[in-house]
């Protein structure tokens, strides 16, 4: 064998074995804010097939919460968290690894503040019965899922709406749940007086319905 | 400075009265007036005083380094000093300034020459004693050494033509007038009206006053008493509303708070259940009549300033009636002085405020505070 073809014999070699480099990526599902298990799955390329997983929690730094040295696991955390995953292809004896950003699911109590008072005077204030976060802030109020239902002293339905929020892995936000004090969201001003409201909330590990008294005055 | 030392020791106690006299005491008293000196012997032991000498006797002092001394000469002793006489009736010792004849009444009685030659005195009964002139008022008073058969003197006859009248003793040094001052605290039990929305709220304030107390006293365990009292029957309505934005300039409500004072004039009667040494447990009775004298109302805003209102105090009562029930446990710190506690409950005849208070309403009501008993002047024993 002549030496140049020992040469192009080497550099074949070569590019077989970095074709076979491996590479690792996470797939998500579950993300919708309704649901209440986030199923990561680890995708690899190039290797032999013969692989060990090590998965694990990097920010905030807390221990694996569920089985390991899998392809895929089923995570249902409270706070939002930065998985990581390590490929080892052993019959390579090649590494691989991917990061991905897991949002927590809803869970826990309800964090809402919801007003007993509105004044649909047209003024910009007050005007419409919001309910929002505890702080009175349009962030998340802990739930995927309303039913809301206003009633007038006469125990005549005014307004009713509800909503299930699939999209967004948040849920619902404050301001989602609002009355514009008119009758069935679209009629004239509401009368001055006393009002019931009863909100159903649901999220993955709580439902409620929160009946209370609405003032309209202006 | 006066330094005043009483120190005494008891060596025999007996029940007789006579024992008590033959009592062998230590005294070491320097410069004491002589009614704090009996005074002194008076707590300590059982004997009772009545001293109606004027205040120039009342004030001597007596100067007494003794030890091993009877009591009776102890008694001859500081009658001496005192330039008082006295006479022994049962186990009173009753003193007298040395004035007139028939004061003179003290027995006649071997000299104190040293401790060891203490004799005492059996006293006689007061109803062995003769109550008119030309009779023996002192009966055979034997005197009896104590170591040495009893030996029998013979004391002092009166012989006038007056009627003579054995002095009582005083028992009360102090007048039936009490006056006291106090502080009380209220707990009153409302029935509020319901607000506009289930969210709203009525709320008694803490509430207190000041009252003074005049109290007499009718009979031992029995006594009347007038007080003019300070008092607030206040309350605040929560409004309770909660918005998204408190800068709507419609007015929003937060609080109105109600103030009414008034006067109030309980008349109690008093009477004493029982007493455990100093302390003294007594139930009360009776009317309280109170005057509104001042009312305020105030009402506080989420997004503007307070603005006073008159929603609550036009139909503030100006006069209430209630009746009332309480104990009282008095402590007494000396003759004159007396701390109480009183817990008693006030039932009110009508709503205080008629626009926030559906019904009458009752209040607990805790007094505490200090008497002081007025001392009662004390003339000397008319003959």
């Amino acid at each position: 064998m002549k030496p140049s073809h020992l040469l192009v014999l080497f550099t074949l070699l070569l590019f077989a074995t970095e074709a076979r480099a491996i590479s690792v990526s996470i797939s998500q599902t579950g993300t919708a804010g309704n649901s209440c298990t986030r199923t990561l799955t680890a995708a690899i390329g190039s290797g032999s097939g013969n692989y060990t997983y090590t998965w694990s929690i990097i920010s905030p730094a807390q221990s694996w919460p569920t089985t390991n040295n899998v392809s895929s696991v089923n995570l249902a955390l409270s706070q939002t968290v930065d998985v990581n995953v390590t490929v080892h292809d052993i019959t390579l004896n090649q590494y691989a690894s991917a990061t991905v950003t897991v949002n927590r699911i809803l869970t826990g109590s309800f964090n809402t503040f919801i007003p007993n008072l509105i004044t649909p005077n047209g003024d910009g204030y007050n005007d419409n019965w919001i309910v929002t976060a505890s702080d009175k802030t349009l962030s998340p109020i802990n739930a995927f899922t309303y039913t809301l239902t206003i009633k007038n002293a006469s125990n005549v339905q005014v307004f009713a709406a509800s909503n299930t929020i699939t999209a967004s892995c948040l849920g619902i936000i404050g301001g989602d749940i609002n009355w514009n004090a008119r009758l069935n969201g679209t009629g004239s001003i509401v009368a001055t007086g006393s009002y019931t409201y009863a909100l159903y909330l649901q999220n993955c590990s709580n439902t409620t319905t929160s009946t209370g008294t609405l003032a309209v005055m202006y | 400075m006066r330094t005043v030392l009483l120190s005494l020791s008891l060596l025999l106690t007996t029940s007789s009265t006579a024992q008590v006299f033959s009592t062998k005491v230590d005294v070491n008293v320097k410069a004491m007036p002589v009614y704090q000196l009996l005074d002194s012997l008076q707590t300590t032991h059982r004997l009772h005083f009545s001293y109606g000498f004027d205040n120039n006797s009342g004030n001597a002092l007596i100067t007494l380094q003794a030890k091993d001394i009877t009591f009776y000469h102890l008694i001859v002793e500081i009658s001496k000093q005192a330039h008082l006489t006295f006479t022994i009736i049962g186990t009173v010792v009753v003193f007298k300034g040395k004035k007139t004849p028939l004061q003179n009444i003290t027995p006649a009685l071997p000299s104190i020459s040293s401790p060891a030659d203490s004799n005492f005195l059996i006293p006689v009964p007061i109803d062995s004693i003769s109550k008119t002139a030309d009779e023996v008022i002192m009966k055979i008073i034997p005197i009896v050494r104590k170591d040495s058969t009893p030996k029998v003197y013979y004391p002092t006859q009166l012989t006038t033509s007056k009627r003579w009248h054995p002095p009582r003793a005083q028992k009360k040094s102090y007048s039936r007038m009490r006056i006291g001052i106090g502080t009380l605290v209220e707990k009153p039990h409302y029935q509020f009206n319901d607000g506009s929305f289930p969210f709203q709220y009525y709320r008694y304030n803490a509430s207190g006053g000041l009252s003074v107390i005049l109290s007499y006293r009718l009979f031992p365990k029995l006594c009347v008493s007038a007080a003019v009292t300070t008092a607030s029957r206040d309350f605040t309505f929560h409004h309770n509303f909660k918005v998204i934005d408190p800068n709507d300039p419609f007015p929003i409500p937060s609080a109105t708070k109600v103030n009414q004072h008034y006067l109030e004039i309980p008349l109690l009667i008093t009477a004493e259940l029982f007493h455990v040494n100093n302390l003294y447990i007594q139930a009360n009775a009776g009317f309280y009549l109170s005057q509104l004298t001042s009312k305020q109302e105030t009402t506080s805003y989420l997004n503007k300033e307070d603005v006073s209102t008159s929603l609550y105090i036009n139909n503030t009562r100006q006069r209430i009636n209630a009746v009332g029930l309480g104990i009282a446990a008095n402590y007494k710190l000396s003759d004159t002085f007396t701390l109480f506690l009183s817990p008693s409950v006030v039932f009110y005849h009508s709503s205080i405020n008629a626009t926030a208070m559906k019904t009458a309403a009752e209040s607990f009501r805790l007094t505490a505070g200090i008497q002081y008993t007025f001392l009662k002047h004390i003339k000397p024993s008319a003959p």
